[in-house]
């Protein structure tokens, strides 16, 4: 709901003014073997202006976000503008005006559980653990929720309200096997308040059985050989691709800013396979982890098609890149906090199903790896990628065998992804909290079917 | 209202709640920032933040509260949720707050921005490397003033304050020539003035030089174990490594620690350093006390090779029973060597010059792999070719053994100081 007349104030601006009043409610609470070790709430937010003048931004940022200094803080991004361009001395350029507005509210509709009834659902989850798994060694329970309101005007005509929460719940066990401690991370996440997903900690007992012989597959598994090697990637696997070795790879300041992308538009840069969208708010009839449906420079936010049977099509732009190139911007600038600039970012990024069965991808793999769940991933603008393996098994002549240790993938995305000969038919975003850091932390998203390709290993 | 109003009438308002004890901290960050892009300078950007931390332990229960809206109707607020936040806990009795100490105020760095000078130091660093590396294209960067100023206050009568000022040059770049890209680089230095021009703070020139060369790389000739030269960019990464994953709160309250049982013990080559230097003048960062209510201080964490001490809260020293120590960890340097950087890839017969490390932290068990960024092959004591799609693994148990050599030369980034470390058998592989 709108509930500050933000538009009145940049109406009458007379250069590009966008402002944005912007909170962030964090909720954090972690039992480590039964402890509390964190019980918190923070609350962080105020008032951000941003001005555009002849080539060269303003930025302005308040806690407060009283008339007064709503007013104080345009006029400090206006001077800061005015300082800037006055030395830059740039010649007038316009931005694309596409105006939207949206009120999209994604909170709960139901009471709110309190602090008391959160830490008792934690307390009875890290009960099952310490009964069921009396020997891990360590075990971590914990929630992180956030939620993100934001109200934005600009002075072009844009105007929205949006509140997005997410929840995600902190598994993390480690085990003692032969003299060596293994851990294994889950952190399965919901776009909305937990109230609208759970009622009860056994809704997670099956989440943790399975990652429990995830875990004791990796301890008595073997390290995967160093190298190249055909795998089959799990979705999760697919989608951190996606936004790391592609996603980073094709944002058009990247782009601008050297990634090896810049010459790829039009071109064939995977296999016919693999196409690759940027959603923005709905994907096959269903809410996307991370909807945007105007981003925070006002603009309306649709799918960005980034890859098209093989073929790059789109980078992913803000205003001043999308008029550098010609195009329509499609709602990639978002903020982090009240006090940072806009940014463009990915939003729920994934490669589209195809038509194969996952049997067949991994039965058609004599010796290689099936790689179910990344970690930590890390992009360059060379478009060589990297991510951690949190869990993953062999694949020998076509089965599934022992679990691997730890391992690190990488490769060139482009050229991994010209390796792709087999997409199955499923498709899911991940469960994971995904947030991806540039300069500012950012919740984002991604997802995929699984696929067969060729990557590089690295372990001992 | 002074900072000290404002945190003495917000501890008052968590007593009253029902506290038994109580501790509150209110940081004000105030920045300018000169940002780039790729198009070159674009923005300025002035922000103002705060945050008010209240912690609570009522009926040996602890929770916590972060505010930024600090009128009084948000503080009373904030204090009902904190109350309800930390009854909702479990007791243990290991919470606790800092005991009484002599107040002290800390003051560093200066204590506004030159904006003038800021803008022209950051257009200075663009022109420069716009005819010195013309090849060089900016991702992303800045350079930033920021002015934090933190005020600490509990009810065992505990009071500090401290103002830092500081400036911070960040940036991110490629090279770019025709269809060819380099991976990219980035450096992050802090300064306590803009005496210099920026090009020559830190490693920010050979970074810059290294980024063109890296246009043209070899992936490595074959899989092999051998030396690892890593630099003094990339040994502020390995020493997060060595530090965070085992010698913090977490993983000694857990007992997953691989250095649990090692205090006083050799652990690493006797011939490296590693100390926690908040309050060192060489470094243009400091923070002069901790977020549970000390004043800090620097230490050696591994002196000669031998682990002196875990970097531990109050929090994690109640729970552990091992002594709590006067850092926080962060802002790391690794003592002087004896060696020149020439003499340590003459004595490489096979490895690589590590500059950048791709990858995540190490596991439990110290097992590290990941990619080897904007770095070179060594073979028969010289630097042949730059390096791609190279990973290097292994264990952080096993490298800290293996340091062959330390750098006389050491490169001071503001926030750490550190040489360059040969380490011996390593993993190198490559596709």
């Amino acid at each position: 709901m709108i509930d500050l007349n933000l538009g009145s104030y940049v109406k009458a601006a007379k250069e590009y003014t966008e402002l944005r009043v912007h909170h962030n409610h964090l909720l954090s609470i972690a039992l480590l073997n039964g402890d509390v070790i964190e019980n918190s709430r923070a609350t962080n937010g105020g008032v951000s202006c941003r001005v555009y003048n002849r080539g060269a931004w303003g930025f302005a940022s308040h806690p407060t976000t009283r008339a007064e200094t709503i007013r104080e803080t345009i006029e400090a991004a206006t001077d800061n503008a005015q300082f800037l361009s006055s030395r830059l001395n740039k010649p007038p350029k316009s931005l694309p005006s596409t105006p939207a507005t949206s009120n999209l509210d994604v909170g709960t509709k139901k009471s709110r559980w309190t602090q008391n009834t959160l830490i008792e659902f934690l307390k009875e989850l890290d009960a099952y653990l310490a009964k069921t798994y009396s020997e891990l060694v360590a075990r971590k329970v914990g929630l992180f929720a956030l939620e993100t309101r934001k109200q934005v005007a600009t002075s072009d005509g844009s105007e929205f309200f949006s509140l997005v929460p997410r929840s995600a719940f902190l598994i993390s066990l480690s085990l003692q096997y032969r003299g060596e401690t293994f851990d294994i991370i889950d952190l399965p996440e919901c776009l909305g308040h937990y109230e609208d997903h759970y009622e009860a900690p056994w809704q997670l007992h099956e989440g943790i059985n399975t990652l429990y012989e995830h875990l004791r597959h990796k301890a008595e598994g073997v390290y995967p050989q160093a190298g190249g090697a055909d795998v089959v990637l799990h979705p999760d696997a697919v989608g951190i691709l996606a936004h790391e070795a592609i996603g980073h790879t094709t944002e058009a300041d990247g782009v601008l800013g050297g990634s090896i992308a810049k010459d790829y538009l039009n071109r064939e840069v995977a296999s016919p396979l693999v196409t690759l969208i940027d959603f923005a708010h709905q994907a096959y009839g269903q809410p996307v982890p991370v909807p945007v449906e105007v981003d925070d420079e006002g603009t309306s936010a649709v799918d960005t098609l980034i890859i098209e049977t093989g073929v790059l099509k789109n980078y992913m732009h803000n205003k001043e890149s999308a008029s550098l190139y010609g195009v329509t911007p499609t709602g990639h600038a978002r903020a982090s906090q009240f006090s940072d600039e806009p940014l463009i970012r990915m939003r729920n990024t994934a490669i589209l199903p195809g038509t194969a069965k996952l049997d067949d991808l991994i039965g058609s793999i004599d010796h290689g790896y099936y790689l179910m769940r990344a970690g930590m991933g890390q992009a360059d603008s060379s478009s060589e990628f990297m991510f951690s393996l949190e869990f993953g098994y062999e694949i020998e002549h076509g089965k599934i065998g022992r679990g691997l240790k730890s391992a690190t993938i990488s490769g060139n995305a482009f050229e991994v992804l010209k390796t792709v000969s087999l997409v199955s038919d499923n498709f899911q975003w991940t469960n994971q909290h995904g947030m991806c850091g540039k300069k500012q932390l950012i919740p984002v998203s991604w997802g995929g079917p699984a696929l067969k390709c060729r990557v590089t290993i690295g372990g001992k | 209202m002074t900072e000290r109003d404002l945190g003495t009438h917000a501890l008052a308002q968590v007593l009253r709640a029902g506290a038994a004890k109580a501790q509150i901290q209110l940081d004000r960050r105030t920045a300018t920032e000169f940002g780039l892009e790729a198009s070159g300078l674009n923005l300025l950007r002035t922000t103002v933040q705060q945050t008010l931390t209240m912690k609570a332990i009522i009926e040996q229960k602890q929770g916590s509260v972060k505010l930024n809206q600090l009128h009084p109707e948000a503080i009373t607020a904030g204090v009902e949720q904190l109350r309800a936040i930390a009854l909702a806990s479990k007791p243990d009795t290991a919470y606790d707050i800092s005991e009484a100490q002599p107040p002290a105020q800390f003051t560093r760095g200066p204590q506004y921005p030159d904006k003038p000078l800021m803008y022209d130091r950051i257009t200075e660093f663009g022109e420069y490397v716009r005819s010195q590396y013309p090849a060089i294209v900016f991702k992303r960067g800045g350079l930033e003033y920021i002015e934090d100023n933190s005020f600490f206050l509990n009810s065992n009568g505990v009071e500090f304050a401290s103002t830092v000022g500081f400036y911070n040059l960040t940036i991110q770049f490629t090279a770019v020539q025709g269809s060819q890209s380099s991976s990219f680089n980035y450096s992050m230095v802090l300064m306590s003035d803009l005496k210099q021009p920026l090009v020559t703070i830190g490693s920010i020139e050979t970074l810059l030089g290294q980024t063109v060369e890296q246009l043209t790389p070899r992936p490595c000739p074959q899989s092999f174990i051998g030396d690892v030269i890593i630099t003094p960019d990339c040994l502020a990464t390995f020493s997060q490594f060595i530090v965070q994953p085992y010698l913090t709160d977490i993983p000694l309250i857990s007992g997953t620690s691989l250095y649990k049982n090692h205090l006083e013990q050799s652990i690493a080559s006797p011939i490296l350093t590693l100390r926690a230097e908040p309050v060192s003048p060489e470094l243009s960062y400091n923070k002069f006390f901790s977020n549970d209510g000390y004043p800090t201080g620097n230490c050696a964490v591994i002196e000669n090779g031998v682990l002196k001490t875990f970097l531990l809260s109050r929090y994690g020293a109640a729970k552990t029973g091992f002594a709590r120590r006067s850092s926080e960890g962060g802002l790391y340097t690794i003592d002087s060597g004896e060696a020149s950087l020439e003499e340590m890839i003459t004595a490489v017969e096979q490895g690589i010059l590590l500059c950048r490390f791709s990858g995540s932290g190490p596991t439990e068990n110290g097992d590290f792999s990941g990619v080897a960024k904007n770095s070179y092959y060594l073979e028969h004591g010289k630097i042949q070719y730059p390096l791609s799609e190279t990973m290097i693994s292994g264990s952080i148990v096993d490298l800290l053994r293996n340091i062959a050599q330390v750098s006389r030369r050491r490169v001071n980034f503001g926030y750490g100081i550190y040489p360059w470390v040969r380490v011996r058998n390593i993993k190198v592989s490559g596709k």
